[in-house]
């Protein structure tokens, strides 16, 4: 059977060829030549026959053998669903299968673009063809294809401009899915919206497309098929009797786009924010999330209030943020102590979707404003939204602040009489506040906002809140409920806003926003990469020049240089970094182009904490291959395999590094407290100078120095005061006694004990308000997603000046650390219990997620057993952090991160020194996801699949 | 490094400015070297970065592109047929592997960047029939990404006086400045201006051209440096 279905399907292929060819080139390939060449040796006949170059196929029998397996894959699959799914479908599947088995193999290559000037001077772009290959210029296709999960095929006149549901709808086919597949002629394949509420900015199809709809609840065969039809030529050439069921529908002519009446295709609704950062109108959210890994800064002011948000949305179902609240009319406190500055809150949020929208249902978020601050504005809240086209509407019932105007029940009090009532005692802040949380009268709010074609947001809301009950008594006169705004977007990532609220007030704000996920910046700094050469050197390399290259590419730290048979071993220390595939292929550039021709074989050894790591070992001539030219088959591009061998590989050294290494780097340090009572904003600039020394037995000595240049802590008058042994109050004093500190200086040492044991002693000046000696231990095992680690530090407190002299405070702390690194969503958590600088007990656990890019977002918060009223205002130490790879921001490469962390408050309690040492850091090479992370390349400029 | 100057905007220069930023100091934590902010900083902003060095006996294109400048390097001239006349289509190469084709001056083609115009067709009028009165012509263009095929622009060429920002051009150089009508994605209508300086013998010596809404281009070329011994 299969000998008979692999006859016809070969068949079928040379009759699409035939087809194809009446006006199209189709040529087997005689001697092995680039596609560059043979396409320009073609253009004049090209041009002249309007062939199609987005359609232009490359076969290879490599190809085709493997997509004869996936055929046959795909034909298994669908005869389980024939016989286990019901009737209706059983025929769908039935039909499909039979088209499947009359398609033909066609072992058609992806093209990046069928442009013979750009591809030479794009050798891993430009195919090299081999006899056995063929090369098809196919005629314009006039048509596109829908295929719908029956087996139906419309063919329809293609159109400019017309976007993917222009053309169900000239079909009149209505979609099941939300998103059908879209397969462009030169095989791409992208999900596009099918729904008038679910808008976006999308591709057309081109001439030559298919649409597939795809069959219900089956996702894995549908993603299976739409890379199959990727593989098919347009629906111009097949023969007719291929094609049945084939409809063409006669008079249906799919509509262009008209300026007037612009589709829902071609804008992508982007949420805006609310004055309170998170997603939504003006005072009130919507249940709309913005795009994984969204960060916003927001600036906000209706009367008496200025906000100042930061937002940020880790997960496509959650965003959260924090925010300064400064009220105009309240000052912060009595004038002797903080002058004439405005009362400041803090406080956090976050909201997270429950429910995504659909044809019937509008999308649902519950969200909590202000739940772990003073709860001056707490509110809790749960709303609804469903958009059509341009129109977004809300409804949603709050809460607290957002319920003030209590004009409806509390629906939970049928559960229990305790939620008729809300306690409102903000105390010292911090606190969950769990005892409120959706308690109290409830209030509707809601609103409908329209994006406009020229970019504009206009918002109409209901207020929730009653604003006669305004906390601190700052009742404001409300006129009306209803508030009125627009929003404008003269630059990219800027929003301006402005509104008409209360009846009688105006508001502005201002939101600053990227996606930190996609950040990415091209390395046109760098220095250039060799050019891989086909050949191999023919002269003796050098090799001490051999390292410094590859340190000047890769900012590893190149050790040594060993040579066995065939093999040429690199050992590196400090190399790792955000993006290690592009630091691997940099240094096998320099090493391709220096080592001996009879080298085969490149192993790279990663060292740490004094110890080999991992090994990446690459292929000479595979590797050279895929950097001249595309792949033959496709099959899924894989990195060098990373192995954890136990010791280093045996070889000949042939170049050494210096054992003694002295490192000097000068630099601009900048600190900064926020939202004290001296002022919002007290910053420090100074010069800085980073020292290392590398010694033998992996000691390491390093330091920094720094002298104050620019500041204006002279401000900062306030003492700071505390219930606890003042660990980390004394700011002011540390950074104003001195202009010139010794920051840090420590000498340590790292190894590896048996296997998995890693440990580390340290000793000196820890940082700018506590030294002493330490030690630290980790299990780690290779490709672990967890460890557990244990520090213990016996430090005394530094002097104010940050000498070399102490203080009387002593303490011992330590911690046990268990660190998991999630296969959810590149999230980490760890968690840590101990004893703290001040004495007191507890644990802290940190959340973070990083991105594919190497950004981090992440949070943490710390409870030990200092009560809040001892602990002060905050009640608990907590903080959000953010992470960003130089790597991505920078034009030139670097292994350092631009790190960011806000706490609300310095508080004493839940203070952990900062060690010399760290090695769950250290030992990142160790980590499943060590080689993860990756500059982002725009989806619209990624090679064909 | 055209990517770089396309891309700026759509990075916004919020990062950019996040970078001076971290350059200034703070929140660098762990950072310990300014090279790739000082980088970074002389990418951005014109005035710090040393102009790059021309290699003798090559002839480049300066691209001005969103307040940035680059070069590119001839690879070929090629003699083609255009509304019956023998013109000069130039291919222009990147550092970063990135592709213009200019015919006649005109841009035809874009590779590799953020805008691609993948294939056009169109005959424009020959730069000396063209007189004050606007002539309408029409090209159709490919445009990546989006898939966008068939690209209609209506555009309306004609000469006009010398700008007076520009009034240093020798005498003999023509001033032309075309009306473009076309589409965004979204359908909605897309008009700008493009100009133009040609040389009857010298080609175009300047044009101000659109790849797309968000890059917009200056193009001129550089005249070469001779190699040592005048070849």
């Amino acid at each position: 059977m299969t000998i008979l279905r692999r006859g016809l399907q070969c068949f079928m292929a040379v009759v699409l060829l035939c087809a194809a060819s009446r006006v199209a080139l189709a040529e087997p390939i005689a001697q092995t030549q680039r596609l560059s060449e043979w396409l320009a040796a073609r253009q004049a006949a090209w041009q002249s026959n309007a062939n199609d170059p987005l359609a232009v196929v490359w076969t290879t029998p490599e190809e085709r053998q493997r997509q004869q397996a996936v055929v046959e894959a795909l034909l298994q699959a669908l005869n389980e669903r024939a016989t286990h799914r019901g009737d209706t479908v059983a025929v769908h599947v039935q039909t499909l299968s039979r088209i499947l088995s009359r398609m033909p193999v066609t072992g058609r290559m992806p093209i990046a673009a069928a442009d013979p000037r750009w591809l030479e001077v794009k050798p891993q772009r430009n195919p090299l063809l081999r006899p056995g290959d063929d090369v098809i210029l196919p005629p314009q296709s006039k048509d596109v294809a829908v295929m719908t999960g029956s087996g139906e095929i419309c063919q329809t006149l293609h159109q400019p401009g017309a976007s993917v549901l222009a053309y169900l709808q000239a079909c009149d086919l209505n979609s099941w899915t939300d998103r059908a597949w879209l397969i462009q002629p030169d095989g791409r394949i992208r999900r596009v919206s099918v729904k008038d509420w679910l808008p976006e900015q999308q591709h057309h199809p081109a001439p030559g497309a298919w649409v597939w709809l795809g069959l219900k609840n089956e996702p894995e065969l549908n993603e299976a098929w739409a890379q199959w039809l990727a593989t098919q030529p347009s629906v111009d050439a097949w023969p007719a009797p291929l094609l049945a069921p084939l409809r063409r529908p006669a008079q249906h002519r799919v509509q262009p786009l008209a300026p007037t009446a612009l589709g829902h295709s071609q804008f992508t609704p982007q949420p805006t924010s609310s004055h309170w950062g998170s997603a939504g109108l003006l005072q009130t959210p919507t249940a709309r999330m913005r795009k994984e890994g969204s960060f916003s800064l927001n600036f906000e002011r209706t009367w008496p209030y200025l906000n100042g948000n930061v937002y940020f949305q880790p997960l496509d179902w959650l965003e959260g943020g924090f925010r300064y609240t400064s009220v105009a009319n309240r000052l912060y406190g009595a004038e002797s102590y903080s002058g004439d500055q405005a009362y400041k809150d803090k406080s956090f949020d976050f909201k997270a979707r429950v429910w995504r929208e659909s044809d019937a249902l509008p999308e649902v978020a519950v969200g909590m404003r202000d739940f772990a601050g003073t709860g001056l504005f707490s509110s809790e809240y749960i709303v609804a939204s469903k958009r059509q086209g341009r129109f977004d509407a809300s409804l949603g019932m709050g809460w607290g602040y957002l319920g003030g105007r209590s004009n409806l029940k509390n629906p939970l009090s049928t559960l229990s009489s305790r939620f008729t009532q809300r306690q409102t005692d903000v105390g010292q802040g911090g606190t969950l506040g769990t005892s409120t949380w959706f308690h109290g009268p409830a209030a509707l709010f809601g609103g409908v906002e329209y994006q406009s074609p020229a970019g504009m947001v206009f918002k109409a809301e209901y207020d929730g809140n009653n604003y006669q009950r305004e906390p601190q008594a700052n009742n404001q006169l409300q006129k009306s409920p209803l508030n009125f705004g627009v929003v404008f977007k003269p630059l990219r990532s800027l929003d301006v806003a402005l509104g008409w609220e209360r009846g009688n007030t105006l508001s502005l704000g201002f939101t600053i926003y990227t996606d930190l996920s996609t950040v990415h910046m091209a390395k046109v700094s760098d220095p250039p990469t060799p050019a891989v050469a086909l050949h191999r050197p023919t002269l003796p390399p050098h090799w001490s020049q051999t390292a410094a290259d590859i340190t000047q590419h890769t900012q590893w730290r190149v050790e040594q240089l060993a040579l066995k048979d065939d093999t040429l071993v690199v050992q590196a220390s400090q190399s790792h970094a955000p993006y290690t595939a592009v630091r691997l292929d940099k240094a096998m550039a320099v090493l391709h182009r220096d080592a001996p021709a009879e080298v085969q074989k490149m192993v790279i050894e990663h060292r740490a904490a004094g110890e080999l790591l991992a090994s990446e070992t690459v292929d000479r001539e595979a590797w050279v291959q895929q950097k001249n030219q595309p792949a033959r088959a496709q099959v899924p591009a894989t990195l060098a395999p990373l192995s954890y061998p136990d010791a280093p590989a045996s070889a000949t050294t042939v170049w050494r590094a210096q054992p003694t290494r002295f490192t000097f780097e000068p630099g601009l340090d900048f600190i900064q407290t926020l939202g004290g009572p001296d002022g919002f904003l007290l910053y420090q600039f100074s010069l800085a100078a980073r020292m290392g020394l590398q010694l033998p037995w992996n000691i390491q000595a390093k330091g920094l120095l720094r002298a104050r240049v620019l500041d204006n802590y002279d401000r900062f008058k306030t003492p700071g005061w505390s219930n606890m042994p003042r660990v980390r109050t004394h700011v002011r004093e540390y950074f104003t006694t001195a202009d010139v500190t010794l920051a840090n200086l420590s000498l340590s040492q790292t190894g590896r004990a048996g296997r998995d044991w890693y440990w580390g002693v340290y000793g000196g000046y820890f940082e700018e308000m506590f030294g002493g000696s330490g030690a630290e231990v980790l299990y780690r095992q290779p490709g672990s997603r967890w460890a557990v680690g244990a520090d213990v530090n016996k430090v005394r407190q530094r002097n104010f000046a940050q000498d070399f002299g102490f203080q009387d405070y002593r303490a011992t702390t330590g911690h046990l650390t268990g660190y998991w690194l999630t296969p959810i969503e590149g999230i980490h958590a760890s968690l840590s219990a101990g004893q703290y600088l001040a004495g007191d007990k507890g644990a802290t656990l940190t959340v973070s997620k990083v991105f594919s890019n190497g950004v981090t977002l992440g949070a943490f918060a710390t409870k030990t057993n200092v009560p809040a009223a001892i602990f002060g205002e905050g009640s608990f130490d907590k903080g959000v952090y953010w992470s960003i790879p130089f790597d991505a921001l920078m034009t030139r490469s670097s292994r350092s991160y631009a790190n960011f962390t806000w706490k609300p408050l310095t508080r004493d309690g839940g203070a952990r020194v900062t060690r010399p040492v760290n090695l769950f850091a250290e030992t990142v090479w160790l980590a499943p996801d060590a080689r993860a992370y990756a500059p982002v390349v725009p989806a619209d400029h990624l090679p064909p699949p | 490094m055209l990517r770089v100057l396309c891309k700026t905007p759509r990075l916004g220069r919020f990062f950019l400015g996040l970078s001076v930023l971290c350059l200034s100091g703070g929140w660098l934590t762990g950072c310990n070297t300014v090279n790739p902010a000082w980088d970074t900083l002389q990418t951005t902003f014109e005035g710090l970065r040393p102009p790059p060095p021309l290699v003798p006996g090559i002839s480049y294109l300066s691209v001005k592109a969103n307040g940035h400048q680059a070069y590119m390097a001839l690879g070929y001239r090629d003699a083609v047929m255009q509304n019956g006349q023998s013109v000069f289509e130039d291919t222009w190469y990147s550092g970063q592997q990135e592709m213009l084709v200019l015919r006649d001056g005109r841009l035809y083609r874009a590779m590799g960047m953020t805008h691609e115009w993948r294939r056009q067709d169109g005959q424009p009028p020959a730069w000396s029939a063209l007189q004050a009165q606007s002539t309408r012509w029409q090209r159709l263009r490919d445009v990546m990404p989006g898939y966008r095929t068939a690209v209609r622009d209506v555009i309306d060429t004609r000469a006009i006086a010398a700008p007076r920002a520009n009034a240093a051009w020798p005498a003999a150089v023509q001033w032309f400045e075309d009306q473009v009508t076309s589409t965004h994605a979204d359908g909605r209508p897309w008009v700008y201006t493009q100009r133009f300086a040609w040389h009857p013998q010298q080609g175009v010596l300047y044009s101000e051209q659109c790849l797309a809404p968000e890059v917009c281009l200056t193009l001129s070329p550089v005249p070469t440096i001779a190699t040592q011994g005048g070849r």
